[in-house]
């Protein structure tokens, strides 16, 4: 059952409802055709092969936050495919043929290397040093297998277009168009929305069950099939296909057409690429020298001191920056109870975690009963943060068993703990900041997955519990759920985070500090949240807590670590006077 | 025997243009992609020097001279509103690689220059006739590797770098003034470029695009070594240029290459931390 109440001042409609400035972008492409001799439009339209693979990049890089150096691989995959398709099929079809290869052999590859590439732990430089590697490589295997690639002179194409160059820029502007908005409607989805989040905080997305390398390995095929159609584009405009459509430097200079002209904008990156390569042609060789100085000029003033690039602030100028995307908050009742079948909600049995020699952990077994709140303390570096993190798989444990509500837990994958309604609150409130706080809690709500329909939609509607709701209005985050997360203050981040948490109605929460940093009065009322959730909703939480008058208020039990050893256990009372406890946390006691 | 020599001159080369990108990697956490541009200065400075002198030698001196002053300017205007953003430095230091090409083009012009080999000829070693000027190299680079190492371990200079490195923050607290170590590393690890490409020039063409196959090669023979070990570094280089070298003489040149890349992005993908990682 659904109460419908409205409880914020929600436009109705979101984002880019009418895309203006990307309707705008295409009229005037399209307006060309009729003002601008021949010779340019087959600039231009060549230009626009480029432009989608500015798009291209910027679909994983401006918002998912990949760094590609090897966008031109694709690219140029497109454009030989096409090529060596129309020269070794001897068929009228080999055009249409060879431009399908085109898209698909670069989604392919862009395939192959996600799965590579995303689902590792590798470091922060690595898909930026795979995709350079790829770069190179792919340059040197078309200069090198000449016989098939025509080496160094690349290939000529031999179908010539049936089409006058008006015909075939319009037709270009359509492929551009289309491809645009293609990009403009996936990115204002829910799955958009979850690529954003990926890009701001990836760990975070993971531990809302979001299986973010299938996420990030799904846009990259996306973004490898786009720059494959610029390749083919331009490939027909020019007639040829060669060693330098493929290559590093175009790569590069993609990411300074994207940087500069702004990430995640698209219009932004297409713009760039189009003006850029506009310049570089009716410039004479002489001053080419110096256009380049300038753009290099202008790459370093962009990251400086305009890291969103040059389009986003034309819109800030004009006031035309895309508003944040809003949407209403419905109030329903909680999924009762959300909790657990098995006895007990979670439980580890001889738990350790060494980093090399060092023991974190040592045999630790613990059990939390339904709708128990048990505090864990300890002096800092005991491993009760540690303990979390094995327990929701942030960290993979060197020993033991962590059972969830019957689950064996046994993988190095959050996501999975996550689904399987075991949440984590972070000691950093770990909150999407350049996200709005509805499309925070809207991601939180999306419990990990994203159905087909949510790739070309967005969801406008986030139903809550009444008990989140409450909990959002006493952060005083209703008001404000358009506002980007970034702006909040550090209790309000708190509470947000929490609010993250608990959408998602998990059986079991993990909670480290949630009150770090907070005011009493605000300590008290998450006190009460607590104690309400576990009373009225039957879920169980463990909290990390430091301030012992606090965990009077709220715990059940109590369990003491230290150097990564249970030391004790039971009620408030028992621990708070045992001798061991209190030689722990003040030294022994004369 | 030419095999192991010519192995172990890959795997210095490797060596010699990576340890400065190192340096500034390991302790600021800076990707510099206008490394192979300083090396490239390094180069042209030694071209001017032999030219103005008439001896090569001086180079060593006033390549990375040249390049540390200019480095001293990037590092002012540039580097230091960048030092918490990794991703961003790249950006901004390729937009600096730009920048610097052109200036050098404007200048010098676009094509291929030569400095002449100040000793050419070559003599017998372990029973092979080898270049006389590779064999310098080689050496050099020996002294330059184990003189860092000797002044990582035994100066003050070196356990403040240490201390940095570990945690740069608890440093701070400890009197260390943080901006000014960063503002030496920065130098330190430019010049060392310049240095690489002073020695360079007499075996390679000099010209304003030579930098980014140096930049690529420096950036992934750094990342396979592991974040701040010399160790790692030279245990790197030394597989990457073995294999590299290897190939190129028993297929071809782009295998040495493609060999090179592949290992460097498997070893990678399945050491993410590279071949030695320092004790968290």
């Amino acid at each position: 059952m659904t109460t419908n109440t409205a409880l914020s001042r929600a436009p109705r409609l979101l984002l880019s409802s009418t895309p203006r400035n990307e309707l705008m972008f295409i009229a005037i492409l399209v307006a060309l055709a009729m003002l601008v001799n021949d010779y340019y439009l087959d600039l231009v339209a060549g230009f626009l092969g480029l432009a989608l693979l500015a798009l291209s990049l910027d679909l994983i890089w401006g918002y998912a936050g990949i760094l590609s150096f090897g966008q031109a691989t694709f690219f140029g995959l497109g454009g030989y495919a096409l090529g060596l398709t129309e020269i070794h099929w001897d068929s009228s079809l080999a055009p249409v043929g060879g431009a399908l290869l085109g898209v698909v052999a670069p989604a392919a590859m862009a395939f192959v290397l996600g799965l590579f590439v995303f689902f590792s732990r590798v470091g922060l430089f690595f898909a930026a040093v795979i995709t350079l590697a790829l770069s190179v490589l792919a340059e040197q295997m078309v200069n090198e297998f000449s016989g098939l690639t025509g080496g160094f002179n690349g290939i000529i194409l031999p179908t010539a277009l049936p089409f006058s160059v008006r015909e075939y820029y319009l037709l270009s502007v359509a492929i551009f168009g289309v491809t645009l908005f293609l990009c403009v409607t996936l990115v204002s989805s829910d799955f958009g929305r979850v690529l954003m989040a990926i890009r701001e905080n990836e760990e975070r997305t993971r531990f809302l069950g979001y299986t973010s390398p299938w996420m990030k390995t799904l846009a990259f095929v996306v973004s490898g099939a786009i720059a494959g159609v610029g390749g083919i584009l331009y490939a027909m405009q020019t007639g040829l296909v060669s060693p330098s459509y493929i290559g590093l430097t175009l790569s590069t200079q993609t990411v300074v057409w994207v940087a500069v002209g702004g990430r995640g904008t698209l219009v932004g990156p297409a713009l760039g690429a189009l003006l850029t390569n506009l310049f570089q042609h009716i410039l004479s060789a002489s001053l080419l020298i110096y256009w380049q100085l300038a753009l290099g000029i202008a790459l370093i003033l962009v990251v400086v001191f305009a890291p969103d690039g040059l389009y986003a602030l034309f819109l800030g100028a004009t006031g035309r920056f895309a508003p944040a995307s809003l949407g209403h908050i419905r109030v329903r009742h909680a999924r009762r109870p959300s909790t657990t079948r098995h006895g007990a909600a979670l439980e580890t049995r001889g738990v350790s975690k060494w980093f090399g020699s060092y023991r974190a952990l040592s045999d630790v077994s613990i059990r939390l009963a339904p709708a128990e709140l048990l505090c864990l303390v300890g002096p800092n570096g005991a491993g009760k943060s540690t303990l979390v993190d094995v327990i929701s798989a942030r960290t993979r444990r060197t020993a033991g068993e962590v059972v969830l509500d019957g689950w064996h837990a046994n993988t190095g994958r959050p996501e999975r703990v996550a689904r399987q309604g075991v949440a984590r609150k972070f000691q950093a409130a770990a909150v999407f900041d350049r996200l709005t706080i509805f499309d925070n809690l809207a991601l939180a709500r999306g419990g990990g997955r994203i159905k087909f329909l949510q790739l070309i939609r967005r969801g406008t509607t986030v139903d809550l519990p009444a008990h989140v709701v409450a909990l959002l209005k006493l952060g005083g985050l209703l008001q404000q759920l358009g506002e980007p997360a970034s702006e909040l203050a550090h209790g309000a981040r708190q509470v947000l985070e929490l609010g993250m948490v608990l959408a998602q109605e998990p059986h079991t929460v993990l909670l480290d500090e949630p009150t770090a940093g907070l005011a009493e009065d605000e300590r008290r009322q998450i006190g009460e949240v607590l104690r309400r959730l576990t009373r009225d909703q039957g879920t169980s939480i463990v909290l990390i807590e430091h301030d012992i008058d606090f965990v009077r208020r709220v715990a059940d039990r109590i369990i003491v670590l230290d150097h990564g050893r249970v030391v004790a256990e039971g009620s408030v009372e028992e621990v708070t006077n045992s001798e061991l406890v209190r030689e722990i946390y003040l030294g022994t006691v004369v | 025997m030419i095999e192991v020599l010519n192995a172990g001159y890959a795997a210095l080369l490797l060596l010699l243009i990576a340890i400065g990108l190192a340096i500034i990697f390991g302790l600021m956490g800076v990707v510099n992609l206008a490394h192979g541009e300083f090396l490239m200065l390094g180069a042209y400075g030694a071209l001017i020097t032999t030219t103005k002198l008439g001896t090569f030698w001086p180079s060593l001196i006033t390549g990375p001279l040249l390049v540390a002053a200019v480095a001293l300017v990037v590092e002012f205007v540039l580097m230091r509103r960048l030092y918490q953003r990794p991703l961003e430095t790249i950006l901004a230091t390729w937009g600096l690689a730009i920048v610097i090409r052109q200036v050098l083009k404007a200048i010098a012009g676009p094509d291929f220059r030569d400095v002449p080999n100040p000793i050419p000829g070559s003599v017998a070693v372990l029973g092979v006739e080898y270049p006389r000027y590779r064999l310098a190299v080689i050496a050099l680079t020996i002294a330059i590797v184990v003189g860092l190492y000797v002044l990582q371990r035994t100066s003050h200079v070196g356990l403040v770098a240490r201390a940095v490195i570990q945690n740069p923050q608890l440093a701070g607290t400890l009197g260390i003034n943080i901006k000014r170590v960063y503002q030496a590393t920065f130098v330190l690890g430019s010049a060392l470029a310049g240095l690489a490409g002073a020695l360079l020039a007499p075996t390679f063409n000099v010209f304003p695009e030579m930098g980014p196959p140096f930049v690529v090669n420096a950036f992934l023979v750094v990342l396979v070594g592991g974040v701040g070990s010399i160790a790692g570094l030279v245990s790197a280089s030394l597989l990457l240029g073995i294999v590299q070298s290897t190939l190129s003489r028993y297929e071809t040149p782009v295998a040495g290459t493609v060999g090179l890349l592949v290992l460097a992005v498997l070893t990678l993908r399945f050491l993410p931390h590279g071949l030695i990682r320092r004790a968290p």
